[in-house]
């Protein structure tokens, strides 16, 4: 399924965002990146339609986003949010339940997506007792167990260490090869590097760049989207990037 | 994973599940027990045999194979007084704790119950309104029916000042039903304040009691809550959904605004009917949900008929005490639970939370 974003504009109190203009091919994971408050996460909400654009439209597969019910969304779209609430007494079944509300329920599907994060022997734990990096994996399993074709994620690395990023990554290049659509934020850019196909960035809700990952994300467009000088480096799994701060 | 483990946690899963099933039986048995038992509270001793006639007498077909060894006044104060007061206390039990939950779900906060939408405030109004100004417009019921009325429509009110852009905002909904509370508080206040003479009977009515409802007025509002609760029920997927935050709810396919219209509502029409043949009766609405979440984890599947038992056992209890603990002198229940419920809350937040309101 394809994502497009025509002329998109948004703006609330100063903040103002776009205009966006760029589409999302299918099977492709597509990687936000840019400082705090540049309009990331407010990009994935104009996507899946939790903001409604002052002008221009979002289509999702030649529907506009706008016209969507929130079941047919949920049939095309999952979304890991940054921050969910933390629900009374809920197990991790209870909130993969949640996600199969449109599916419906299987524990053999359910199962396999706990077991894509590592984390079925917790499918009866209190999730309010795991900690910030397993509950992250939770929700991350829980929209892979909403099994819809387009999979959006606000930051779905934050609170994890080292071992779980590296089996996050893993997952979204195995969806991608499944032929889900991925759209993320991200701040780790070597992993935006060898993750993604494409690269918006954006800085104070104003598009720096969009376009292939290895036309887009260079020193020079790095440069203008945050406060740090960049230089670029060989490793031993190709090259990456390092800034220094400029103050 | 192997394949043992996998078995292994498939087993202990099915236990779990198993356990919730077995705790909302015990629940319901206990239920009946206590519904059993409460006939032999009172200031009348009936002997057990005599009970067992009088219970065998109101069962088509059985009342013919039965013997009458009971006089008639104890079958009156059975039939007429002891059954209509205690299973009101299940349909008003069970309407404020099944209120209690889904309203928590919808405002994703522990400590809001039915009333917080301005249901209490909105009875009360109606209830001391027919008392003051001596309404009859509806014969011997007026006062439940104006307590209905005004408890429903201050509900629309909040909802209606709540709504903005088709949308209802937890916070927004909280704040509202609060200060129209107040507002409303301060009529019944500004009502009482002008008519002292009135002032005892309205108090009795704010407290709550189980007292006066017969089956003229049970059955209707029996028929309500069964239908409200069911309606609640069906809503438990959604619900469960929407305590994980409004967005969230919505991406899962969830409609947010037509379930918390639909809860809303219901509750509304439940507890208003419930208060109404009862006068105020606090804490069941804000704690039996909990008390279910504590004994059978948080989803609503599970936490909705459980808070609905929990909650009738709980009045029922506390009306015992309110019947049986002064001689010839039955206290308002409202006095009951908060005295008796308030430290057994306590005890049960301490023994069984485990952690799970914690961080």
């Amino acid at each position: 399924m394809k994502v497009e974003l025509e002329d998109v504009t948004f703006r609330v109190s100063s903040f103002s965002l776009g205009p966006l203009d760029f589409s999302v091919e299918e099977g492709t994971i597509t990687a936000i990146i840019g400082k705090n408050g540049s309009g990331k996460s407010t990009t994935l909400k104009l996507i899946h339609g939790d903001l409604k654009p002052n002008t221009g439209s979002v289509s999702i597969d030649s529907s506009k986003v706008s016209s969507l019910s929130s079941a047919e969304l949920a049939e095309k779209t999952s979304f890991v949010w940054q921050e969910i609430y933390n629900p009374m007494s809920f197990s991790v079944r209870d909130v993969m339940n949640v996600s199969g509300y449109k599916r419906g329920n299987d524990e053999d599907s359910m199962g396999e997506a706990l077991e894509s994060v590592g984390l079925s022997s917790l499918i009866d734990m209190d999730f309010s007792v795991l900690s910030g990096g397993e509950r992250r994996l939770v929700t991350v399993a829980a929209a892979i167990y909403q099994d819809s074709e387009i999979m959006i994620m606000d930051e779905p690395t934050n609170f994890l260490d080292i071992d779980n990023q590296i089996v996050v990554y893993k997952l979204l290049k195995r969806l991608r090869d499944a032929g889900k659509t991925l759209i993320l934020t991200m701040h780790d850019l070597d992993a935006v590097h060898n993750l993604a196909d494409s690269v918006l960035i954006l800085r104070g809700g104003r598009k720096v760049a969009w376009g292939s990952t290895s036309s887009t994300l260079n020193i020079e467009n790095l440069n203008k989207a945050f406060n740090v000088s960049f230089h670029s480096y060989d490793t031993v799994n190709g090259s990456a990037f390092a800034g220094s701060y400029k103050g | 994973m192997n394949v043992t483990e996998n078995e292994r946690v498939k087993a202990f899963v099915q236990r779990r599940r198993e356990m919730k099933y077995i705790w909302i039986g015990f629940l319901f048995l206990l239920l009946i027990i206590t519904i059993l038992l409460s006939d032999f509270v009172g200031s009348v001793r009936i002997p057990i045999l005599n009970l067992l006639e009088i219970y065998g007498s109101q069962i088509p077909f059985l009342s013919n194979f039965v013997p009458h060894g009971y006089t008639l006044a104890q079958e009156q104060i059975i039939v007429q007084l002891r059954e209509p007061e205690i299973l009101g206390g299940v349909v008003i039990g069970a309407s404020l704790g099944i209120g209690g939950a889904a309203i928590q779900s919808i405002f994703r906060n522990p400590i809001t119950e039915p009333y917080i939408i301005g249901l209490s405030s909105g009875a009360s109004l109606g209830a001391v309104s027919s008392i003051v100004l001596g309404l009859t417009i509806f014969g011997i019921y007026t006062q439940q029916i104006t307590a209905f009325i005004f408890g429903l429509s201050i509900v629309f009110i909040v909802y209606f000042f709540a709504l903005k852009g088709g949308r209802i905002h937890p916070t927004y909904l909280l704040l509202t039903g609060v200060a129209v509370s107040f507002f409303v508080s301060a009529l019944v206040a500004l009502l009482l304040f002008t008519n002292i003479n009135l002032q005892g009977e309205a108090f009795f009515w704010l407290l709550g009691s189980l007292e006066n409802i017969n089956w003229t007025v049970l059955y209707p509002v029996a028929i309500v809550v069964l239908i409200t609760s069911y309606a609640i029920y069906l809503q438990h997927r959604e619900l469960d959904a929407i305590q994980m935050g409004d967005m969230h709810a919505r991406s899962v396919g969830v409609n947010v605004e037509r379930t918390k219209r639909i809860t809303i509502f219901m509750v509304a029409l439940g507890v208003s009917a419930s208060v109404s043949i009862s006068g105020l009766i606090g804490f069941v609405g804000l704690v039996m949900p909990h008390l279910s979440r504590m004994l059978l984890g948080g989803s609503n599947k599970h936490v909705i008929p459980a808070s609905g038992i929990l909650g009738a056992i709980f009045l029922i209890c506390a009306d015992d005490i309110a019947r049986g603990i002064v001689p010839g002198i039955v206290v308002p229940i409202g006095i009951v639970t908060g005295i008796i419920g308030v430290p057994f809350l306590m005890y049960f937040m301490r023994k069984l939370t485990g952690g799970k309101y914690e961080g």
